[in-house]
């Protein structure tokens, strides 16, 4: 299946800003950040959306799904 | 028999310019403080110089709705500093500024009132004397202690608190106050060339919702430039202006993101 995948903020450094990606039928948010090498432990408190809805680490995504990813900022 | 200050400002009507050096006069005359001078002036329909180029943008009577109100900024680094000087500028009556630390030299790449002569000198005093360089007719309290959550009773009679802190815990701490005495809160946060604003009104969540109630976040990266400092101070500012003149489209439920290494800007919605 098919799902595009926008990342946020220091998520891009290295990465993309949006990207298609092929991916397994019933893959989770976890295994595309897996893919992406995007630590848990700092989304943890991050955002995560499925075409524009809340989501979790455990949530799948089906063909066509967008997924965004958008990291904590906490500096001032 | 001696004019009062209604009479001796009537005086201004017609001219082209009211200046600090009229409002001196007229406050030397009568005893008012600059700050009761200008309000009374704007009664009048007279401008004071200083606001001349905020009018258009808005109205006499938005000049004077912001003479009147109340805002508490929490956190005097490098979003606090740029908010505070935006504020005096454009003549917020009673600024109240919250900050327990000294500057640093690393301090010095991003937070405006900062300068290696004040190397070791207190944020809050730094920005009272920045403030009354700036606009001598507004009243500046500055508070200093660390933001808790214990101090809630300060936050009373504000009319919008701003969010300039630079920790999850505190952050939600003070959105928690704000939810108890009903206060708007403008949450402004910034990391290396991003930043993010909101505006989180009375019996709403977004600040928990943004860092998922997690109160142990501690990032790696502590860099941050100038610049997203300023335009996330900025926009924040601006968030504070709308709510106060109850104009414009306010950030309410929608987290704005700003990433000023690729110039984009993105809007989303932070519902349930």
């Amino acid at each position: 299946m098919l799902v595009t995948v926008k990342l946020f903020a220091y998520l891009r450094e290295g990465r993309f800003r949006v990207s298609p990606m092929e991916l397994d039928d019933n893959c989770t948010v976890q295994e595309i950040m897996e893919k992406l090498t995007i630590s848990r432990k700092e989304m943890e408190i991050g955002i995560i959306m499925i075409n524009g809805k809340r989501a979790s680490f455990d949530s799948q995504l089906m063909d066509g799904d967008t997924l965004a990813i958008f990291p904590p900022l906490a500096g001032g | 028999m001696e004019k009062g200050l209604l009479e001796l400002i009537n005086d201004y009507r017609y001219s082209l310019a009211f200046s600090l050096s009229d409002e001196l006069d007229i406050a030397g005359k009568t005893g008012c403080s600059l700050q009761e001078v200008e309000d009374a002036a704007l009664s009048q329909g007279v401008v004071p110089l200083r606001y001349q180029r905020n009018l258009g943008a808005i109205s006499l009577q938005d000049q004077q709705r912001l003479l009147h109100a109340k805002v508490s900024v929490v956190g005097c680094g490098g979003l606090g500093g740029f908010i505070i000087e935006e504020l005096a500028r454009l003549g917020i009556g009673e600024i109240s500024a919250w900050d327990y630390d000294y500057f640093q030299e690393h301090n010095l790449n991003r937070q405006l009132m900062s300068a290696t002569r004040l190397i070791g000198s207190s944020k809050i005093e730094a920005a009272a004397r920045q403030v009354r360089r700036i606009n001598p007719g507004i009243t500046f309290n500055g508070i200093y202690r660390r933001f808790t959550g214990d101090e809630i009773d300060i936050l009373e009679q504000q009319q919008v608190v701003i969010d300039a802190l630079d920790n999850v815990p505190a952050r939600l701490e003070l959105s928690d106050s704000c939810r108890k005495l009903g206060i708007p809160l403008v949450h402004g946060a910034v990391s290396n060339w991003y930043g993010q604003v909101t505006s989180q009104f009375p019996g709403e969540t977004t600040l928990e919702k943004i860092y998922k109630g997690k109160k142990n976040y501690r990032p790696d990266d502590r860099s941050v430039l100038v610049f997203t400092a300023a335009v996330t101070a900025s926009l924040q500012v601006a968030e504070v202006i709308k709510i106060l003149l109850d104009k414009g489209s306010i950030l309410r439920q929608k987290l704005l993101l700003i990433d000023m290494l690729a110039m984009t800007i993105d809007i989303i919605e932070i519902g349930g």
